[in-house]
C-alpha cells in the first residue's frame, strides 16, 4: 500500500469539516491506539479507529469515507471517555457518518405518497447494495427509515421500522424468527401511535435541513 | 409527593413495556408522582445523532419544554432517552449559540433549566434508599445480580453525574438496599451491540455472548439492566447464544425496577414479568420462595 | 602486632544472593591477625559506618577490611569515616566482593570460596600497609574555558562572578557559537539573539574576562592547580587596538566565499565580521581567499582603512598562561546533509542550521524564507529526523537530542511564516522530555498542525518543481510520498573534527563518537578523569542550550570549589624514590605518562655533585606504578601497592595458608574438595566481563 500526499489526494477542507462538525482537534490524536484497544467492534473493523484518526490527519478523505468502521461504531463511547488527549471519538464517527449521509438528508417525505416514493427509491438503491451488504448500507438504510418513522408519526413505530428495513436491506427475513416470540411476549403494537403535533415535528425535520445548509 | 415529568420513550411503549410497568409501580409505592409528557415526540436515538447533530438536539429539547414550563424535572428511564435528552440539555446550556439555533427550530423559548434523570439515579436521590429498605418485604438474598450499565447509562462521564463511568455503582447499591448480592464482574459497562443488533446482527451477537458469558462465570443468576436495547437484545438471543457456546445459558434479564418492585411486595402482574423473553420465574420460585402464578398471568 | 577487622557487606542482595556473606565473616574471623569479623546488610549505610568505628574504638585495631562493592564506588566513603576518629584512612582496604565477585559468577558456592580468598588476600596486604599522609600542592587561582559558545561564556562569567580571574579562548573570529546562529528557540521561542548576545556584551566588558578570540590552544603542561598553557593567537591581519570597526574595508573587498556564520546559506567577504553582533566586533582577514595572499594583488582593504589597522604581516602569536583549572567547551557539529546518498544532493535540501539561518531575521534572506534553488517561498516543507543519529549502520548510534525538539520549533516558525504551508515531519520517536517540552511538541502538532509521520524516508528525487519523498507511515502500515518543496534534514551531532587532539592535550579520555568522558556519569558528570579538567555543553554529549548552560554552571563552580582551597590536598598514592639506591638511569622519566619524575642534583656539604637522581612530583604523579615496575635498582615504590603488600598477596593465593576449621562446619568430602580446589581456583581467576555487563544495574 502506498499513499501520495499532495493536493489532489488530500482533502484539508474534509478535515476542517469534521474538526467542526465534531468539536474535536483531529491534530491532537497522538496515535497511542487506547481507542483502539478498548474498542468493542474494532476487530470487526477494516481501519481500527486510531487508523480512522490517523487518516484524518493526513487528509486523506476517500479512504476515511469508504471504510466500513465509521458504519460499525456503536457510539458506546468507550473510546470518548479514555482518550488521553480529550478527543471525542465517537463525535468523530458521529461527524463523518453525518457528513457522509449528508446528500441523502435532502429528499425525505412529508407525506403518504413522498414515504412510498421515498421507500421505493431506497429500495431501488439497495437492490445494489443488496449485492454488497456492506455495513455502510445496513446502517444508512436503517437510520433513514428511522428518521423517516419519526418524521412520519412523530414516533418510532417498530413493526413497520424492521419492516422497512428488511425490506430495504436486503436482508427479507432478518429478524422475523423473532416476532413470534415478540408477539407471544405482546412487545409489538399493531398499530402506530401518532403524535397530535405532527406538523411540528415535520418542522422540525425542514428547519435543521434548511439550517444545515445556510450553513454549508 | 414528588413530582416529576415523564418521558417513556418509544420503547417502553412497545418493546419494553414491562420496564414502564414496574417503573410506574414502584414510584407510586414510593410515592413519586409521574406525569407523562403529553404528546411526546421520538428522540430520535442513534438515527439523529449519526445523521444531524442539529436535528439530535432539536428532537429531545422539543420534549423538555413542557416539563420546563411546569417546572418539573424529567425523568428519562430509557437509557438511550436518558442519553440523548441529558447531552441535548448540557449541550443547550454550555453553548448559547446552538441554544439560540434549536430555539428557532422548535420555534419555543427553551432556557435549559430542566434536569434529566435516570431511574438509577432517581432512586440514588437523598433518602431513598432508606424508604426503599423501609418497604422491602421479600427476602431476595438468595439471589446474586450482575448489574449491568452497558454504554448509554455510564459514559461520557458528564452524563454518569457523580457514578465512575468505569466503575458504576449506583445500581449495585440499589440491588444491595433490596437485600440481593451483586457479583462483581468485567462487563459492567462493556457495549452490548444493541444499536447494532439490526444491522450488524453478527457483530451484536458475539458482543451478547460476551456479555451473557461473562456474567455466567462471575456466578450471576440473573442480569439487571435499566436500558430496553441491552434488555431486549440480551434477552432474545439466549437460545442462540446457548448453541454459540455450547453450554446452557438461561439468565433472566430483568429491569432493576422489576426486582424492587418484587421486594417490596408489588402486585407481582403490575411488574410485568411475563413479558420478559428468558422466564425468570423458576428463580425466584427457587430462590426466594415466592409463588409466580399470578406473575405467569 | 596486627589487629585487623572484617567487615563483610551484603549490598543488599547484591552480594548476598551470590555470596554467602555470614560463611566470609565467619572464614575471616579465623584468619590470622583478624580480630573481629562482622556482616550488615547495607555498611555503607549510617549504622554500618558505625559499626566499624565502634570495632576501631573497642577492639583498637590497627587495619580494617571493608568486604563489599568496588573501591571506585565506596573506598573515599569508608575512607572519610574512619579518618573522622583519627585513624588513618590508608589503613582501611576494600575487598571487592561484587563486581569482581557476586555480579561475575552464577555458582553459589564458588563465588563463596572467591570471596573468602579476596577477603584473605586483603587482609594480608592491609597487615603491610604504613599509614600514609595526604600531598599538599599549591594552587594558581585562574581559570582556562576552551570554546566560547553559550556554555564556555556561561562557565566565564560564573568563574569570573565568583571573584577569579578566567582566560576565555575561541577559535573563531567571535564568541556566540551556534547559538547565535539561531532564529528563535525552544520551547519558549523566545529570540536567541536577543537572549545571547547580552551576555557576550558582558563578556567583552567584564575585567576579570581575558578574551582571546581567533585563537586555539597549542600545548597544555602541568596538573592540577597548576597548569602552563600555551595559547596560539591566530593573525587576524587586523589591528584590533587601531581598528575602529567602521566596516569601510569589508564593503570594498572583492573577494566574496559563502559564509560560515549563514551555514553556507549568505555570502561574506575576504575580510569579514562573522556577524553584526560580534564579540569583539572586529574584522578578521580570511587568508585562505584574500586576493592580497593568494595573488599578491588587491589591497582594497588597507588602501581604505582610516586607521591603517590592516597589516598583512601580522604573524601568529604565541602567550603562555598559568591555569590552575581547565574548563573544556568546545561544542559540537553538524553532519553534512549529504549522509544518505539515496537522499540525493539537491540545493533544496538543507541542514537545520541552514534552516535557522533562513528564517532568522538577521539571516541572508532577513527572514524571508525562501528556498536556495528558485527564491519561491515552499509551501511545503519536509522535516527528517535522525538523518544519520540512532543510525548503527552510519557510524552513530547514538540520539542527537536536539533534533525533535528544534524539528518541532522549525514547523511552527514555518507555520508562522507561510501560513497556509504544510510541515511534515518523519520521526522514529519524539523524544521531548524536558520541562514544558512535550507540550511544545504537542503545540507544533495540535495548534500549528505539523504532520508527524513516524518512520524514515527512503528516497528524494526531483520531479520538476517539487522534490517526491518516499517514505513508510509505520502507524498507517504503508508507505508513503510525499510532495515538497524543499526538505529540512535534522542531521546528526558529531563532536567537532580534531576535537582528540585536544582531549589528549588535555589527557580526557573521549568515547567512539569523540565525545569527551565525564569521571561518572551520574555522580560526577562535569569532572573527568584528569583533575583540574572540567567538561560544559555538548562537547560531551549532544546537549541543548539550557542543559549546556546549567553544566558549565556546575564546571564553573567545581573550579570555584577548587579556587576556594588555599592549598590542594589529594591521596597519597605516589611514587616515592629510595635516593640512596637510585642510580640515575632515568628509564622511569621515560615511561612516565604524566611527567611526574623530575631530575634532581644530589650534593654534598661543600655543594659538590654527587650524582643524579630521579624525583616525583607529586603533584603530578597519579599513581601507575608504571615507574616503580620499569626501575631496574628497585628503588622505586608506590605508596599504599608497594612490592611488600603485592607480593604477600600473591604469595597467601598461590601457597594458600592452613587455617583452623571454622567451628561447626561440616567437612567436605576429599573427593569433591579436589574436584572442586581445580575447577575454582580457574572460576576464581577467570573473570567474565560478559557476565559482569548482564548483571551491573544502574
Amino acid at each position: 500500500m502506498k499513499w501520495a500526499l499532495n493536493q489532489n489526494t488530500t482533502d484539508d477542507g474534509f478535515v476542517a469539516r469534521v474538526e467542526k462538525t465534531s468539536g474535536q482537534n483531529i491534530s491532537s490524536c497522538y496515535q497511542c491506539g487506547k481507542c483502539s484497544a478498548g474498542c468493542p467492534v474494532c476487530r470487526d473493523m477494516d481501519l481500527a479507529p486510531n487508523q480512522i484518526m490517523r487518516f484524518l490527519q493526513l487528509g486523506i478523505r476517500d479512504t476515511v469515507l469508504a471504510s466500513r468502521t465509521i458504519w460499525l461504531c456503536a457510539s458506546c463511547q468507550t473510546c470518548s471517555i479514555r482518550c488521553p488527549q480529550i478527543i471525542d471519538l465517537a463525535r468523530v464517527m458521529d461527524s463523518l457518518r453525518i457528513i457522509s449521509q449528508r446528500k441523502e438528508m435532502e429528499s425525505a417525505p412529508n407525506d403518504w405518497q413522498s414515504l412510498l416514493a421515498g421507500i421505493w427509491n431506497r429500495f431501488k438503491e439497495s437492490m445494489i447494495y443488496i449485492l454488497q451488504m456492506d455495513a455502510r448500507s445496513n446502517l444508512r438504510c436503517f437510520n433513514h427509515i428511522f428518521l423517516d418513522s419519526i418524521h412520519y408519526y412523530g414516533r418510532v413505530f417498530e413493526p413497520a421500522l424492521i419492516f422497512n428495513y428488511n425490506i430495504n436491506s436486503g436482508y427479507l427475513f432478518s429478524n422475523f424468527l423473532k416476532a413470534p416470540v415478540m408477539l407471544l411476549k405482546s412487545k409489538i403494537k399493531f398499530l402506530p401511535v401518532e403524535v397530535r403535533r405532527r406538523d411540528k415535528v415535520q418542522k422540525i425535520f425542514e428547519r435543521v435541513k434548511m439550517m444545515e445548509r445556510e450553513e454549508e | 409527593m414528588t413530582k416529576y415529568a415523564y418521558y417513556p420513550g418509544c420503547s417502553l411503549h412497545s418493546v419494553a413495556k414491562e420496564y414502564d410497568l414496574s417503573m410506574k409501580a414502584v414510584c407510586r409505592a414510593l410515592g413519586i408522582d409521574l406525569i407523562e409528557i403529553p404528546d411526546w415526540i421520538c428522540c430520535g436515538s442513534s438515527p439523529a445523532h449519526t445523521t444531524s447533530h442539529l436535528l439530535s438536539l432539536a428532537l429531545p429539547i422539543s420534549n423538555c419544554i413542557w416539563a420546563e414550563n411546569q417546572g418539573l424535572d424529567i425523568i428519562a428511564p430509557c437509557a438511550s432517552c436518558f442519553s440523548r435528552l441529558k447531552i441535548a440539555n448540557l449541550e443547550i446550556k454550555k453553548d448559547g449559540k446552538i441554544r439560540q439555533k434549536v430555539n428557532r427550530i422548535i420555534e419555543e423559548e427553551y432556557k435549559g433549566t430542566v434536569d434529566i434523570l435516570n431511574p438509577l439515579q432517581l432512586f440514588n436521590r437523598m433518602d431513598m434508599h432508606g424508604e426503599i429498605k423501609n418497604l422491602v418485604k421479600i427476602d431476595m438474598s438468595g439471589i446474586k445480580v450482575a448489574c449491568y450499565y452497558g454504554c448509554l447509562l455510564s459514559r461520557p462521564g458528564d452524563i454518569a453525574g457523580e457514578d465512575d463511568c468505569e466503575h458504576p455503582k449506583k445500581m449495585d447499591q440499589i440491588i444491595t438496599t433490596i437485600g440481593a448480592s451483586t457479583c462483581d464482574w468485567q462487563c459492567k459497562t462493556e457495549c452490548c451491540g444493541a444499536s447494532l443488533a439490526i444491522t450488524q446482527p453478527k457483530v451484536a451477537f458475539r458482543l451478547v455472548c460476551e456479555v451473557l458469558n461473562s456474567a455466567m462465570e462471575n456466578g450471576a443468576d440473573c442480569i439487571a439492566v435499566a436500558c430496553p436495547l441491552c434488555q431486549s437484545n440480551l434477552d432474545m438471543r439466549q437460545s442462540e447464544v446457548s448453541d454459540h457456546l455450547g453450554k446452557d445459558i438461561h439468565l433472566p434479564v430483568v429491569y432493576f425496577t422489576q426486582l424492587i418492585g418484587l421486594a417490596i411486595g408489588i402486585n407481582q402482574e403490575a411488574l410485568g414479568l411475563k413479558h420478559l423473553i428468558t422466564a425468570p420465574f423458576s428463580l425466584f420460585e427457587e430462590k426466594c420462595n415466592l409463588s409466580m402464578a399470578i406473575a405467569k398471568g | 602486632m596486627a589487629r585487623i577487622g572484617v567487615f563483610v557487606c551484603w549490598c543488599g542482595s547484591n552480594i548476598a544472593e551470590t555470596v554467602d556473606v555470614k560463611e566470609v565473616a565467619k572464614y575471616a574471623g579465623c584468619l590470622p591477625g583478624v580480630v573481629i569479623s562482622i556482616d550488615n546488610k547495607y555498611m555503607c549505610s549510617d549504622p554500618g559506618q558505625r559499626l566499624i568505628l565502634d570495632a576501631i574504638q573497642k577492639e583498637k585495631l590497627t587495619g580494617v577490611v571493608v568486604a563489599a562493592c568496588s573501591p571506585r564506588m565506596h573506598e573515599v566513603t569508608y575512607r572519610r569515616t574512619v579518618a573522622q576518629i583519627g585513624f588513618n584512612p590508608y589503613m582501611l582496604e576494600m575487598a571487592n566482593l561484587r563486581e569482581h565477585c557476586s555480579w561475575v559468577h552464577p555458582d553459589k558456592r564458588m563465588a563463596t570460596e572467591k570471596a573468602k580468598d579476596l577477603v584473605r588476600l586483603m587482609v594480608e596486604k592491609v597487615k603491610r600497609n604504613q599509614p600514609l599522609y595526604n600531598v599538599q600542592i599549591p594552587v594558581t587561582k585562574k581559570a582556562l574555558v576552551i570554546g566560547g559558545g553559550i556554555a564556555g561564556i556561561q562557565a566565564a562569567l560564573d568563574i569570573a562572578q565568583g571573584g577569579y580571574e578566567v582566560i576565555l579562548v575561541e577559535k573563531s573570529p567571535s564568541i556566540g557559537g551556534h547559538m547565535a546562529q539561531l532564529d528563535e528557540t525552544f520551547p519558549t521561542l523566545d529570540c536567541s539573539q536577543c537572549i545571547l548576545t547580552p551576555r557576550m556584551v558582558e563578556v567583552a566588558q567584564n575585567t576579570r574576562i581575558r578574551l582571546y578570540t581567533y585563537s586555539e590552544v597549542e600545548a597544555v603542561d602541568g596538573y592540577i592547580g597548576n597548569f602552563q598553557v600555551t595559547i596560539r593567537k591566530k593573525a587576524r591581519s587586523v589591528d584590533i587596538k587601531k581598528c575602529t570597526g567602521c566596516g569601510q574595508c569589508i564593503q570594498k573587498c572583492p573577494t566574496k566565499t559563502k559564509s560560515e556564520f549563514d551555514a553556507g546559506m549568505g555570502i561574506r567577504k575576504a575580510i569579514y565580521v562573522p556577524f553584526p553582533q560580534a564579540v569583539p566586533n572586529k574584522p578578521v582577514i580570511d587568508r585562505d581567499i584574500c586576493l592580497k595572499f593568494t595573488k599578491d594583488r588587491c589591497g582594497a582593504c588597507q588602501k581604505v582603512c582610516p586607521t591603517g589597522a590592516i597589516n598583512y604581516e601580522q604573524q601568529d602569536e604565541f602567550v603562555t598562561e598559568d591555569v590552575g583549572a581547565i574548563i573544556c567547551a568546545t561544542g559540537y557539529e553538524l553532519t553534512e546533509t549529504h549522509i544518505y546518498p539515496e537522499y540525493g544532493n539537491d540545493p533544496d535540501i538543507i541542514s537545520g542550521l541552514q534552516f535557522e539561518r533562513l528564517v532568522s531575521a538577521s539571516g541572508p534572506t532577513l527572514g524571508e524564507l525562501k528556498r536556495p534553488s528558485d527564491g519561491n517561498a515552499p509551501q511545503s516543507i519536509v522535516f527528517l529526523q535522525c538523518v544519520g543519529s540512532r543510525d548503527p549502520l552510519a557510524g552513530r548510534p547514538y540520539c542527537s537530542k536536539i533534533c525533535c525538539m528544534y524539528t518541532a520549533k522549525h514547523t511552527m516558525l514555518y507555520r508562522h511564516k507561510v501560513h497556509n504551508g504544510k510541515a511534515y515531519v518523519f520521526y522514529m520517536d519524539i523524544r521531548a522530555g524536558g520541562k514544558n517540552y512535550d507540550e511544545f511538541v504537542r503545540r507544533a502538532i495540535e495548534e500549528d498542525h505539523a504532520i508527524y509521520i513516524r518512520g524514515r524516508v527512503s528516497r528524494i528525487y526531483r520531479k520538476g518543481e517539487k522534490l517526491i519523498v518516499l517514505g513508510a507511515d509505520t502507524l498507517l502500515g504503508a508507505q508513503v510520498e510525499i510532495e515538497a518543496d524543499m526538505i529540512v534534514l535534522a542531521t546528526a551531532t558529531v563532536a567537532p573534527k580534531g576535537i582528540e587532539k585536544l582531549a589528549q592535550m588535555l589527557g580526557v579520555s573521549y568515547d567512539l563518537h569523540n565525545f569527551m568522558c565525564e569521571a561518572h556519569p551520574k555522580l560526577r558528570p562535569v569532572e573527568t578523569n584528569s583533575a583540574g579538567v572540567y567538561l560544559a555543553g555538548a562537547c560531551q554529549a549532544p546537549k541543548d542550550i539550557p542543559e549546556s548552560v546549567a553544566q558549565a554552571g556546575a564546571a564553573a563552580s567545581k573550579v570555584l570549589g577548587l579556587f576556594g582551597q588555599k592549598e590542594l590536598s589529594r591521596e597519597p598514592i605516589v611514587a616515592q624514590v629510595n635516593q640512596s639506591t637510585c642510580a640515575g638511569c632515568f628509564t622511569c622519566k621515560e615511561v612516565c605518562a604524566y611527567k611526574a619524575i623530575e631530575i634532581r642534583e644530589i650534593k654534598d656539604k661543600k655543594g659538590n655533585l654527587i650524582k643524579f637522581v630521579a624525583e616525583v612530583n607529586k603533584g603530578k604523579c597519579q599513581g601507575c606504578g608504571a615507574c616503580a615496575a620499569t626501575c631496574r635498582s628497585n628503588s622505586i615504590e608506590l605508596c599504599g601497592f608497594t612490592d611488600s603488600q603485592i607480593f604477600s598477596q600473591i604469595n597467601h593465593l598461590t601457597d594458600g595458608v592452613t587455617i583452623e576449621e571454622p567451628p561447626g562446619e561440616v567437612p567436605m568430602d576429599a573427593e569433591e574438595t579436589q574436584g572442586v580446589s581445580e575447577e575454582t581456583e580457574k572460576e576464581r581467576l577467570i573473570e567474565k566481563p560478559a557476565l559482569a555487563g548482564q548483571k551491573v544495574k544502574n
